[in-house]
């Protein structure tokens, strides 16, 4: 039986009830050490902007080394090995040779069902970056193959690992807020990561665009907050390539209306709102902050364990689900967020992508020029 | 694909832009690509900043101007070349690229190569009209720049031939212009935005797809080779009329009009104002940093702090205005000199040899921008600004 398995038969039952009860993040990640016990002998796939601006500061203040950093490019390779004095490698068949039983997926999006399915299929442990993978078919593979080979998936769906947002979730698991029926989110800005190529521009590779890049983080939010969400209207400025701008509406299953826009062009006010029938929070996405707190919401006690004010950076994020993924393999628990949670978000996407209508710019249109958006 | 048959040529043809990431070359290549059906190649320097450009389908090379053998392999196969780009950060990429772009249209037989330039080569003018054979006086370092681009282009063609083209758009305004749309915008959310109150300035405005229309146009040309022709609109706005428009649809107060000594006496003390509202807002100093060129080394030393200052410097950077004094927006002596102006562009060499129509009355190309602004701006409060 594979030990991560989401399809637990009933004889386990227990086990697994105290195992879940475990895939709870840790709320301290200070700069501090993974105990020498959880430690794997890791590996870094993909050494983009993520994982040079993100996930090698998230190992270094872990004070992890992973031995292996595995690009196409032997350059971006070195360029990270050599801050914790690892070896490199351009295919993940290395990985054996190395000894590797532990690997962070930050290849492209497009890549990452591949090198994941690899790497399950071989007992690797894998922590993906989000999303898990560009279709659903992808990540049900995935999860076959984790179960199959009692490999630990984990999916760097790292909103998750924020205080303020767990605080959001207790909020609303207790019924506080009421019936949800108003949910608002505005955010984005204009596109400023120092990319090492031209991949995130292309659909084969990153699977689509603002949606799928960033809106990922926020759906996938939702989705853990209030349920399952139906898609009512999905329109987005995709031309041919991928998209920049988007704009979905949808509902939750109680009938509460969600309107979500993401942004990589405009300055958006970053901000996301739930109301209920008996209350309501705000959310300041840019410093992952509640900034409103009306009716019922004002006087939640989500206990001692749960910070609505802790500021969390975006490293220690990453530092939060990676440890939580080592602790996890270590206590042969499932992780915080495992694969079929992951999955949801990915199966959202694609049906916001399957009933993408053009989102009409008056601008883009010129008198006696009409076009006809492709793709 | 267009209805516009003067732009039909352009189905069965190759493209290289340059500044294609940037306002007036990323809306050329929309335009050519989604309207006539060209195959658009757009050079790319920093692949982080392609994210309007990868809405189209388009092909992204990387490339930079001071690389000849990257720009010879992005003109290879091209038909017309558009530069559009301009390095702000080193005035000698400038020179080295309109070399390196004319020298790779020579080795590969391009068609046209169409050279953006800029109304400012002219510097101030007397109230009147100008055009292309009023002299050249430029004011600023830009201008400078691009009047020596000009020249250098001018002993290509002279001397080898080249088949180039030069536009000189007036003040570009539309959705995504940084200069004229989106600045003045954003002074206008976050505090008064001051306008010289005697003369009422004259603002040659013209709005960005009556450039793109110039630039297909100066692609195509027959007889063009070697000229340069200024693009304006149809019509000259003041520029308190373009700014009221803007303060309109944000439903904010409209700029403030001074006079000439006021301003002048003001600008001698807006360095002490603007510090003034720095210590009251230090979020916005932050946030005006992470946007600027020294993002890289402030982020490394950011990432050097333990963890509590970290999260100081993240709490000011979401903060929002906390008080303090109003923002001014002060013209300097270059905004100064344009607010005032009373010059007149005139369009008819590109009309008679380019075939060049304005089809944007700033009333017309107002109201567009204002579609954008809208959308733009989803959280038109000051506060949020």
């Amino acid at each position: 039986m594979p030990l991560f398995s989401a399809h637990i038969p009933t004889w386990s039952f227990s086990l697994f009830s105290l195992l879940q009860s475990r895939a709870q993040p840790t709320n301290s990640v200070r700069s501090r050490s993974i105990p020498a016990h959880r430690q794997q002998n890791l590996a870094v796939v993909g050494c983009g902007a993520v994982a040079e601006l993100s996930i090698v500061a998230a190992l270094e203040q872990l004070k992890l080394k992973p031995r292996l950093f595995v690009d196409r490019s032997e350059q971006q390779a070195e360029a990270l090995a050599s801050r914790f004095g690892a070896a490199i490698a351009t295919t993940t068949a290395a990985l054996t040779e190395h000894g590797v039983n532990a690997a962070i997926i930050a290849t492209p999006n497009g890549a990452h069902a591949t090198v994941a399915l690899d790497l399950l299929d071989a007992g690797v442990h894998v922590l993906v970056e989000k999303p898990m993978a560009v279709s659903g078919a992808e990540c049900d593979a995935m999860i076959a193959a984790a179960d199959a080979s009692g490999a630990c998936l984990a999916v760097g769906q790292m909103y998750r690992f924020s205080p303020a947002y767990r605080w959001v979730k207790a909020l609303i698991d207790a019924g506080t807020l009421g019936e949800i029926r108003h949910v608002e989110v505005r955010t984005g800005a204009p596109y400023g990561w120092p990319l090492k190529s031209g991949g995130l521009w292309r659909r084969d590779v990153a699977g689509g665009g603002v949606l799928i890049d960033a809106g990922v983080h926020i759906l996938d939010l939702l989705l853990w907050w209030l349920g399952d969400l139906c898609v009512e209207d999905y329109r987005d400025d995709n031309y041919g390539g991928v998209e920049a701008d988007c704009l979905l509406t949808a509902s939750t299953v109680s009938g509460g209306e969600v309107i979500a826009e993401f942004s990589r062009t405009r300055e958006m006010p970053r901000r996301l709102r739930i109301e209920g029938a008996r209350g309501a929070v705000g959310i300041s996405l840019a410093g992952g902050t509640i900034d409103e707190l009306s009716g019922a919401a004002t006087s939640f006690d989500a206990g001692p364990r749960l910070s609505r004010t802790a500021a969390t950076s975006h490293i220690q994020l990453f530092a939060s689900e990676i440890e939580d993924w080592l602790a996890a393999i270590a206590a042969r628990r499932q992780p915080f967020v495992p694969g079929h949670e992951a999955a949801r978000v990915v199966r959202l996407i694609e049906t916001c992508y399957r009933q993408r209508r053009e989102w009409e710019l008056p601008w883009m249109k010129v008198p006696g020029a009409p076009h006809g958006a492709a793709a | 694909m267009t209805g516009d048959s003067r732009f039909s040529a352009y189905a069965d043809r190759t493209v290289l832009i340059t500044g294609a990431t940037g306002f007036i070359g990323g809306r050329i290549a929309e335009r050519l690509a989604l309207d006539h059906g060209a195959h658009v190649r757009a050079l790319v320097r920093s692949f982080g900043r392609a994210a309007r450009l990868a809405r189209l389908p388009v092909e992204l090379t990387y490339g930079e101007l001071g690389d000849p053998a990257s720009l010879s392999a992005a003109v290879k196969g091209c038909d017309v070349v558009i530069h559009a780009a301009f390095d702000w950060r080193a005035d000698a990429n400038n020179l080295a690229g309109i070399t390196n772009l004319a020298e790779a249209c020579l080795a590969h037989g391009v068609r046209r190569m169409v050279h953006m330039s800029t109304m400012a080569v002219y510097g101030t003018l007397p109230p009147g009209d100008f055009d292309e054979a009023s002299l050249d006086t430029p004011f600023t370092a830009y201008a400078k720049s691009k009047v020596t681009l000009e020249q250098h282009l001018g002993t290509f063609v002279g001397e080898r031939g080249l088949p180039a083209v030069v536009l000189q758009p007036t003040i570009v305004y539309g959705p995504f212009s940084l200069p004229w749309t989106d600045q003045p915008v954003r002074r206008l959310l976050a505090g008064k935005l001051v306008l010289p109150e005697d003369p009422q300035g004259l603002c040659n405005a013209v709005y960005v797809d009556d450039v793109v229309d110039a630039s297909l146009l100066a692609g195509l040309a027959t007889d063009a080779i070697g000229e340069r022709f200024l693009i304006s609109g149809p019509d000259w706005p003041t520029w308190q009329a373009m700014f009221e428009s803007y303060a309109q649809v944000l439903g904010v107060d409209g700029p403030v009009l001074l006079p000439a000594a006021e301003i002048r006496r003001r600008n001698r003390t807006a360095g002490l104002t603007a510090l003034r509202h720095s210590i009251h807002n230090p979020g916005e100093l932050i946030r005006t940093l992470a946007k600027s060129t020294l993002r890289a080394p402030l982020m490394a030393l950011y990432r050097r702090l333990p963890q509590g200052k970290q999260a100081g410097i993240r709490r000011l950077y979401t903060s929002r205005p906390s008080g303090g004094p109003v923002p001014v927006f002060l013209p300097n002596a270059q905004l100064f000199n344009l607010y005032t102006n009373l010059a007149r562009a005139r369009i008819d060499k590109a009309r008679q040899v380019l075939g060049y129509t304005p089809r944007f009355p700033a009333e017309r190309g107002l109201a567009m921008t204002a579609e954008y602004i809208r959308w733009a701006y989803p959280c038109r409060d000051k506060a949020a600004a």
